[in-house]
């Protein structure tokens, strides 16, 4: 029988989503939550039974322990209450993530002890959405334990608030205060709101292109140079990181697009993810325009309740350590996760440590730092360091990934950068040229985000109305024709999707 | 405010439709040797078609419409494509039965040799992507593609879009830049025009049988079955190619399986084995050795179409208006064939004959580059050493004169003005060599080597097809040396020294004959 693909790019899930929103323009204004809470468990269903069954385990959980926090209880029965709540959900998350990694290590501990244990380790699939939905309800529960809002008595506009079907797959992760505000307010939003659903829509194009255009584009050549590392040398491996910068950046913008432009056609407005991130120039600058919900969510749910700044330097370091081993936990099973949020952690530190001597640095050298070389100088810097980190996130292993930075330092051959090698990681002239202007389209859009502080739907409608209409045609046309779908390109997943 | 809107909508659709349909139309697959026949067959009259082919590329190039319109008034139609699978036939021919009640089909059975239960993808495409959309495209594309790709192949566009790379002038010609064989009255038959000797074992002998992949064995059955549910004569054959033992072991079972239904509708007929008696040689009439080329073909359907008109009642449409198709169809394959004949014939005088004989529909290009130079020293030694321009010792200028003279004489003797007048009425200038242009019958356009220090000569055929005819003046040390070359969509062909060249070109074909050079005292023509 013949499968369908309900991916936020596959036209199965464009056709689910035109019909969900057609019903929702006509049925009643008091039915557009259910309907919409209906069509979130729908599309669970659709993308697999496995992940509605979980959405609908930590819905029920999650809104019983809501009710109890905000409920007229004592204060340590609400803390045993969030504490078991929230040790269920990340206890859950953590068996689903860490699961099979932590039973295949006990097995090798008591192997290496000289046991002969070879147990049959089953893991389980990871419900997709699970990370991004658990982490929305448990920021929601310690909102209402906190009293900062009211626990929803509304069952159906609280499944909403978490299943909520363009953002169910990769977020972003929503806060309540803002998404449950919205709800609160479902009926009176105008349904045929031509600018708004035209910005919507814009945004999801924009999305198909990073994802379509890009991301999907530069995965073959990134696949290839991680997947024969060690055939490689240093020209190809470094093309082989920055490409993957690219790829796992688009790919991640390009789904927050989709969520973001598929939320607002239906009159919602959630948390843009990215803000220009490879324009940013430091590891901190870089943390507040990268995966922005996730990142407020440690920032308020994790590193403020650890003591944040406010208990020395030293308390500083480790609470940042923390919320980057957490970071690195939380994207899966691998130790490369976790070596990348360490790695980040230490960026920053180092980064903190010597903020002041670098200052006086420049102040010695007369270096302004306001003046356009010294940024982007900062930035390039920037862009590598991160780069360096992606390293450590894409490959199979620490081992690997060390190998692999090795090689890049070592094999020297940057004699290879004129000679046309570039064609030949996995891209064809054509294709690698399509990547680079693409790239290059993303990155002059970000520029121009970075510089006036508006997405790319925005930027547009401020244009004279010839080129208000050109470029989303232009657009419109490189990703149906560019695009990476189809039999001629292997699909993709999206990278979040799996995290 | 609504209106507003609303024109605002359709105005969005309508951009977007424009935008998808020139995308689509652009890029659409126009497979010459599957999608264009599967999309001209939609094109003919309802119930205009008597005898239906059907398989793979051993019938579109072996079974020839034009020969059976020409010799039997028999209306046929190559409904085929390259190494189609029996279920994409089966597809084809109730694709078929919608618009067409032929009066025979024709099925090859080379593709029952294959043992695969789908196809690639290319093949896939191409046997199904031209059929328009219905229940038995659905079906066509289940058989064709693979569970997990069905569902992607639903929407064409998943795959033409990344053809961005493959875009040729054919994705915006009509007839996909080929005339010759796509044109309005393309009948589905295409076959090559190169010669190749084959070898063909006498299988004779051969009874054994091979058991038959399960889907193929169904489908055939289901093509035969269908044939006789329509109470359709179905000839079931193997058209000449150079067949194997373990080939013929496919024919022997697909030859079983046929007598099995026992039926006057079901015949089947084993055409390697009548090789000798169609007249088909195995040195010239194949192109490669899976398929006969434009003479084998004409013999292999000649042979055929006797056989059809003996065993069925199929009326004469030579005389009958509606079928002018079939009869420009005939024109054009007849005169493609001429030019296969042309570009295979080696004896200078024949070729010269030929050449002359030509209609007003070509296009002929003479050039002929005696190597004269400006130094008469330099040119004896041109004759002297067979064309290399190596400076002779010193001569008196009595000797220069001798050998001058010599020259002229050897260069008359050659190629004598009447050579040029008579067979081509040209006037040529003396010694110089030159190109003349001979188009519809006359001298369009004449430039002599001497007269100019670099011409050149454009030529448009068509949209694709271009000339350069250039005559040169090189500085050597030994003074000017004239050249003279043609040059055809970027190849150059090159006359030699004392040679002459001569250059054909279809207009009405709209094609590409020939190139040969005649060299002096040669008998025969070079390639």
């Amino acid at each position: 029988m013949p499968t369908l693909s309900f991916s936020y790019t596959a036209l199965p899930y464009l056709l689910f989503f035109a019909a969900v929103f057609g019903i929702y323009a006509v049925v009643p204004k008091s039915m557009r939550a259910p309907w919409l809470l209906l069509a979130g468990f729908g599309y669970a269903i659709l993308l697999s039974p496995q992940s509605a069954v979980f959405a609908l385990g930590v819905l029920a959980v999650t809104y019983v322990a809501g009710l109890l926090l905000g409920g007229d209880i004592y204060k340590k029965q609400k803390q045993a209450a969030l504490t078991v709540s929230l040790l269920a959900i990340f206890g859950l998350l953590g068996a689903l993530k860490y699961g099979g990694l932590l039973a295949a290590d006990a097995v090798k501990l008591v192997n290496f002890f000289g046991g002969s244990w070879q147990p049959r380790i089953k893991t389980v699939a990871l419900p997709i959405g699970v990370s991004f939905y658990s982490f929305a309800a448990c920021g929601y529960l310690i909102d209402v334990y906190r009293g900062a809002r009211q626990a929803e008595r509304n069952f159906l506009k609280y499944g909403l608030f978490l299943v909520f079907f363009p953002l169910f797959v990769s977020g972003p992760i929503e806060r309540a205060d803002n998404f449950l505000e919205q709800i609160d307010h479902i009926e009176t939003i105008e349904i045929i709101d031509a600018p708004r659903i035209g910005a919507g829509a814009l945004m999801i194009l924009w999305g198909y292109f990073l994802k379509l255009v890009i991301a999907d584009r530069a995965a073959l050549l990134v696949n290839n140079v991680f997947d024969r590392f060690w055939a490689y040398n240093s020209f190809a491996l470094f093309v082989g990181a920055v490409t993957y910068a690219i790829q796992i950046y688009a790919d991640f913008a390009g789904v927050s697009c989709m969520a973001l432009g598929g939320a607002q056609i239906f009159g919602f407005s959630v948390t843009d993810n990215f803000d220009a991130p490879y324009f940013s120039t430091s590891i901190k600058d870089f943390w507040r325009r990268w995966h922005i919900s996730l990142s407020r969510w440690f920032r308020d749910y994790l590193y403020i309740p650890l003591g944040g700044n406010r208990k020395g330097q030293g308390r500083k370091y480790l609470n940042i350590l923390i919320v980057f081993l957490v970071c690195g936990i939380w994207h899966g099973a691998n130790r490369t996760f976790l070596a990348w949020g360490l790695l980040h952690g230490v960026y920053q530190i180092v980064g903190d440590l010597t903020k002041a001597k670098r200052r006086a640095l420049y102040d010695r050298l007369h270096m302004d730092m306001t003046r356009l070389p010294f940024r982007v100088i900062s930035t390039v810097c920037n862009f590598l360091l991160v780069t360096l980190a992606w390293i450590v996130f894409r490959a199979d292993s620490l081992t690997n990934a060390g190998i692999y930075i090795f090689r890049m330092f070592t094999q020297i051959d940057l004699w290879n950068v004129m000679n046309g090698s570039i064609y030949n990681l996995g891209l064809d002239n054509t294709e690698m040229n399509i990547l680079f202007i693409a790239a290059a389209v993303m990155f002059f859009a970000d520029y121009w985000r970075y510089k006036k502080k508006k997405n790319v739907p925005q930027l547009l409608t401020a244009q004279p109305p010839l080129v208000k209409y050109l470029l989303p045609a232009a657009l419109l046309i490189a990703v149906l024709v560019f695009g990476s779908y189809g039999m001629s390109f292997p699909a993709q997943a999206f990278i979040y999707a799996e995290f | 405010m609504k209106k507003k809107l609303f024109t605002k909508i359709l105005c969005l659709l309508l951009g977007f439709a424009v935008i998808f349909g020139g995308i689509y139309a652009v890029m659409d697959y126009k497979y010459a040797d599957s999608i264009i026949p599967i999309k001209r067959f939609y094109q003919q009259k309802e119930n205009s078609i008597d005898v239906l082919g059907l398989g793979t590329s051993h019938i579109y190039e072996g079974l020839c419409p034009a020969v059976l319109y020409r010799e039997y008034g028999i209306a046929a139609y190559d409904l085929c494509a390259p190494a189609q699978a029996v279920w994409s036939t089966y597809y084809y021919f109730v694709e078929a039965l919608k618009t067409q009640r032929p009066k025979a089909v024709v099925f090859d059975t080379y593709m029952l040799n294959t043992n695969t239960d789908f196809d690639t993808t290319a093949n896939a495409i191409k046997t199904t992507y031209g059929m328009r959309w219905s229940r038995n495209r659905l079906n066509a594309l289940q058989a064709a593609f693979e569970a997990k790709d069905v569902v992607t192949a639903l929407n064409p566009f998943n795959q033409i879009h990344s053809r961005y790379d493959d875009l040729s002038s054919a994705d915006i010609l009509p007839y996909a830049g080929n005339k010759a064989y796509y044109g309005k009255s393309f009948k589905g038959f295409a076959t090559g025009d190169e010669i190749t000797e084959i070898t063909i074992p006498d299988v004779t002998q051969w009874t054994a049988e091979r058991t038959f992949n399960e889907k193929h064995e169904r489908y055939y059955r289901a093509i035969i079955e269908l044939a006789v549910e329509n109470k359709i004569p179905i000839y079931v054959i193997a058209v000449p190619y150079a067949i194997a033992s373990d080939t013929q072991s496919t024919v022997n079972t697909a030859r079983r399986i046929a007598a099995e239904y026992d039926s006057d509708l079901v015949r089947f007929i084993d055409f390697d084995a009548l090789i000798d008696e169609m007249g088909v040689d195995t040195k010239t009439d194949f192109s490669n050795k899976q398929h006969l080329n434009y003479a084998g073909s004409r013999k292999f359907t000649s042979y055929f179409g006797k056989i059809l008109k003996t065993e069925l009642e199929l009326p004469d449409r030579r005389t009958d208006a509606v079928y002018d198709s079939w009869a420009e169809n005939a024109d054009m394959f007849y005169r493609c064939y001429e030019d296969f004949l042309l570009k295979h014939t080696d004896s200078m005088e024949t070729y010269l004959q030929k050449v002359q004989a030509l209609d007003d529909g070509y296009t002929v290009i003479l050039a002929e580059n005696t190597g004269i130079t400006t130094n008469a020293a330099a040119d004896d030694a041109l004759i002297k050493n067979g064309g290399q321009p190596e400076r002779p010792a010193a001569l008196s200028d009595v000797q220069y004169g001798d050998l001058l003279n010599a020259r002229a004489q050897a260069q008359k003797a050659a190629f004598p003005d009447t050579f040029f007048s008579q067979r081509f009425g040209i006037a040529r200038h003396s010694m110089q060599g030159g190109i003349w242009l001979r188009a519809a019958g006359n001298t369009a356009y004449t430039q002599l080597t001497a007269g100019a220090e670099k011409y050149t000569k454009y030529l448009k055929f068509k949209f694709t097809d271009s000339a350069y005819l250039t005559c040169t003046a090189t500085a050597t040390d030994d003074g000017k040396l004239y050249t003279n070359t043609i040059a055809f969509n970027g190849k150059k062909y090159s006359v030699g020294i004392n040679e002459i060249g001569i250059f054909v070109y279809d207009n009405r074909a709209e094609q590409f004959v020939d190139f040969v050079t005649i060299a002096k005292n040669e008998k025969t023509v070079k390639r």
